[in-house]
């Protein structure tokens, strides 16, 4: 552990105990186990944001991109629409948590694997075609839930505009639970390859030449990573831009292409930023805007910025 | 290139045959766009003045089908100049953000000039289309010229941003309503007195077809563009001038159509090659009768109701667009 | 000893290699010549199980290459490709390490340690042990890739244009190491190399392609005639001899 990454677990920790201290009657057990469960949300999906971008940005060799890129917000947002045309608002599958939550996971997976799995033979070479097919994919659905928009009863498309935007709202423990199971199987699914993951980053030729399953290990990532990102999505809504500048401020700082460090460090910036911009929403916006709503912008601000600094050079 | 230009796009002759069927089949679908509809239209009725049916034809059936054509034309034309100009053959309005630029100006306009009319709208809409694709097309396209694929997904990623930012600002002001018109793409709402601005599109045509020469040349390269003693960078000023004007007027009058700008001139450049001098007419041909199709389509398929000619131009689109990726990627 | 019997190999449509046969053999410096698009580099990449095979068969020490399993393959050939450009935050000694993956799976013991370092003094690099991959130069870059190889402590050696982008010093370098790889290690290099002279000085054994077919195969001694270099290249030689080295003029006859 390098000296620039001691401060920034220190911060960590001071943010965790503002976190669920500030301003807390520790008696009041609703209060307090509500901050517990979106602090442990946070803690879940900082490990998913920081993994699934780090070793998709390894694969495609190319650190401006994300995998959540590939339309997920717009088809989690359609198949909400849908949803609701088809079963209403008091539907079992709206309103109970835990099921809407398994069924968008399981819907973002199916999406993910026909993306990777069916359209080429060879996914990683094909790597950009398929971010392109899932952000054309995103427009299309995008359009689709305008249109279904219109036919939706203005106060059931209050739930819909819910959906939009991220938030904390929609999470409990039964979900929070499922997540983490799931969570845990996929990175023990995972484990046995962690190794590898450094040899992925010199490219095919010399991963083969070094005797690693190139094309195997790489699929085996991407089946991961599109759980965890379907995970992410499900818990807590769309998180489009978070993972690139998590893994731009990961790489400024880390001095290292271990992975084993990367990851570590990535998982404690994007919880620091997860949690900073949780509490200003709870205390000083009171709830205005959606935490997707605030790191989105502020990742989206910092693509523009990869953009704009690529142009001077 | 020069090669397979000459093979691809043939003699004189046949290209002015083909022309003049391009033309035939524009002239019928506008008719067939004239004829449908919820109220039946009978020629014989027509010229019977004072009628409800011409007063319907007038007002409505007219503008529509003018608005079609012009929108399809225009945004065909739009999306061959960003190829040409990010020598990128999947770069198109619906791919560099330049759609999302033109609602976020359009949300502007209505921020900050609430009483203002379309001319201020539209001309807030396009300084932001001016200035938000110049970042992008400009600036990406010449530092990753060599990846055909990345450069389109930076210029999604980036319209997705714009977007959001439209979103939240609309939802911050409460203007999000206001802005769903301009969302979804729909010619129901061409009527006589609203539909004018797009007839800006015919001056614009004209001028590209003026600068086409150029632009296939810049197409080539900045090198190549200097070297025959072409300013580069004032071709690519007046080309992006020119989309973003006619993005933003279609945005206006019709909403967002996505996909025909990306996949209409990848079709003509599939068969007609890439002289952008001589498909200009055939690029604009195929625009409109392709909105013209879908439009229609989206007017029988829930008949007596509507489908948005967007929804049907994006799925088909989308669809094609897909397709062609996927044959490409293999 | 390498045996290739009646490969073949198609792009779509397209024939790279028709029928080739060929014996390498262990131990000497082995230059593949020949035109652009002869089928060299594929050639290569399919010796190293980077490419199919549509026909025909490839043996490495007696054994099918489909035969070997990925790991076992892996510390007994290996492949420097042609361009090398990482966008990475790697060290330099990090990047050699790789080098003994195939043995410790990522867990250094003292002997691969001690291998590295080894590897990195003689590719001169030590001074440049701490610096990062992306801030070195070019040739330095090369070098470090070659250390890399050195490190990965193969019998076999395939190096596919490694004079690429190279100035005249850091060339001689190169295949002087080569040949010290090849003498006092007893490996076998096989390069492909377009500057017919560094092939003709340095290799052993000399293979020439053209259209997907092998021309000649045979000590660079024979081989150095103007004819044999006319018909493989369609450009006129001349061979000049000087005591222990010779030089192909083709630049101005």
């Amino acid at each position: 552990m390098s000296k620039q990454v001691i401060p920034l677990y220190f911060t960590l920790f001071l943010f965790v105990l503002l976190f669920v201290f500030f301003d807390a009657q520790i008696d009041n057990e609703f209060i307090m186990i509500g901050r517990l469960q979106r602090l442990f949300a946070l803690v879940l999906v900082s490990m998913t944001i920081a993994y699934s971008t780090l070793v998709f940005q390894t694969i495609s060799g190319n650190k401006i991109l994300s995998p959540s890129l590939m339309g997920y917000e717009h088809l989690f947002v359609l198949l909400q629409v849908v949803l609701l045309l088809l079963f209403g608002g008091n539907s079992v599958l709206l309103q109970s948590k835990v099921w809407s939550f398994l069924l968008s996971t399981t819907v973002m997976v199916i999406y993910s694997f026909v993306l990777y799995f069916c359209l080429f033979r060879k996914p990683n070479k094909q790597i950009y075609y398929i971010l392109l097919i899932g952000l054309i994919l995103g427009i299309f659905f995008n359009t689709s839930t305008q249109f279904l928009q219109m036919t939706i009863d203005p106060d059931e498309f209050a739930y819909v505009q819910s959906a939009m935007f991220s938030s904390l709202g929609r999470i409990s423990i039964h979900t929070l639970l499922l997540a983490f199971l799931l969570m845990v199987l996929v990175f023990l699914y995972l484990f046995r390859y962690f190794k590898y993951l450094d040899i992925l980053s010199l490219g095919r030729e010399y991963a083969l030449g070094l005797g690693v399953d190139y094309d195997k290990v790489v699929q085996q990532q991407l089946f991961g990573i599109s759980i965890l990102v379907a995970i992410s999505t499900a818990l807590i809504g769309p998180i489009t831009f978070v993972g690139i500048f998590v893994s731009g401020i990961t790489y400024r700082i880390s001095s290292t292409a271990k992975h084993r460090s990367n990851v570590s460090l990535a998982i404690a910036i994007s919880f620091i930023l997860l949690i900073c911009a949780q509490f200003i929403i709870e205390h000083i916006l009171n709830y205005k805007h959606s935490l997707s709503v605030l790191i989105n912008l502020l990742g989206g601000s910092y693509f523009v910025f990869l953009i704009l600094k690529l142009l001077r050079k | 290139m020069i090669q397979s230009l000459r093979i691809v796009s043939g003699t004189g002759y046949k290209r002015t045959i083909v022309f003049a069927l391009l033309l035939l089949c524009l002239g019928l679908m506008a008719c067939l766009s004239l004829a449908v509809g919820v109220e039946p239209i009978s020629l014989k009725n027509l010229w019977t003045s004072g009628a409800q049916e011409t007063e319907l034809f007038l007002i409505s059936r007219i503008p529509r089908t003018i608005t079609l054509i012009l929108t399809g034309a225009g945004l065909s034309i739009s999306g061959v100049i960003l190829q040409q100009l990010s020598q990128n053959k999947f770069i198109s309005p619906t791919t560099s953000g330049t759609l999302d630029s033109a609602k976020l100006g359009i949300l502007f306009g209505l921020l900050f000039f609430p009483q203002a009319g379309m001319l201020t709208k539209l001309i807030c809409a396009v300084v932001f289309c001016f200035m938000l694709t110049a970042v992008f097309t400009v600036s990406i396209s010449h530092i990753v010229k060599r990846n055909l694929v990345l450069i389109p997904v930076l210029g999604v990623m980036y319209g997705y941003i714009l977007n959001a930012l439209t979103n939240v600002v609309g939802v911050q002001f409460n203007i999000i309503q206001n802005m769903e018109s301009w969302m979804v793409g729909n010619f129901a709402r061409t009527l006589k007195g609203q539909y004018e601005v797009i007839y800006l599109l015919i001056p614009l045509f004209i001028v590209c077809y003026l600068y086409a020469h150029r632009f296939t040349i810049v197409g080539l390269g900045r090198d190549f563009t200097t070297n025959v003693g072409i300013s580069y960078r004032g071709v690519v000023n007046v080309g992006i001038m020119l989309t973003s004007i006619t993005v933003s007027t279609t945005v206006l009058t019709v909403g967002a159509i996505p996909f025909i700008d990306l996949v209409i001139p990848n079709l003509v450049s599939l068969l007609h090659g890439d002289n952008v001098h001589k498909n200009l007419p055939f690029t604009a041909c195929y625009g409109a009768i392709t909105l013209l199709v879908c439009d229609i389509i989206g007017r029988l398929i829930i008949f007596p109701y509507e489908m948005p000619s967007s929804m049907i131009v994006g799925s088909l689109g989308a669809l094609v667009f897909l397709l062609m990726l996927i044959k490409k990627g293999r | 000893m390498i045996e290739i019997n009646s490969l073949h190999k198609k792009y779509g449509q397209r024939t790279i290699l028709k029928d080739i046969n060929l014996k390498i053999p262990k131990g000497k410096l082995v230059s593949l010549i020949g035109p652009n698009g002869a089928g060299k580099s594929t050639l290569l990449s399919i010796i190293a199980r980077l490419e199919k095979i549509d026909q025909g068969s490839v043996k490495l020490d007696g054994q099918e290459l489909s035969h070997y399993a990925l790991s076992s393959f892996s510390t007994k050939l290996s492949f420097l490709k042609q361009q090398n450009s990482l966008d990475l935050k790697l060290k330099v000694a990090e990047l050699i390490a790789f080098g003994r993956f195939p043995y410790s799976k990522g867990q250094l013991n003292p002997r691969d340690i001690e291998i590295v370092n080894e590897a990195m003094e003689r590719m001169n690099l030590s001074h440049l042990c701490d610096a990062f991959i992306d801030e070195i130069s070019g040739g330095e870059r090369q070098r470090v890739f070659l250390a890399m190889i050195i490190a990965q402590d193969t019998d076999y050696i395939l190096l596919d244009e490694p004079l690429n982008n190279l100035d005249m010093k850091h060339a001689v370098e190169i295949m002087q190491i080569a040949t010290r790889l090849v003498r006092e290690f007893n490996k076998t290099v096989i390069m492909v190399v377009h500057d017919i002279n560094f092939a003709a000085n340095y290799s052993d054994y000399m293979i020439g392609m053209k259209a997907g077919e092998i021309v000649f195969m045979d000590k660079t001694d024979s081989i150095m005639g103007e004819g044999i270099l006319r018909s493989l290249f369609d450009i006129d030689f001349r061979i000049i001899k000087d005591g222990s080295s010779l030089l192909c003029n083709y630049y101005k006859i």
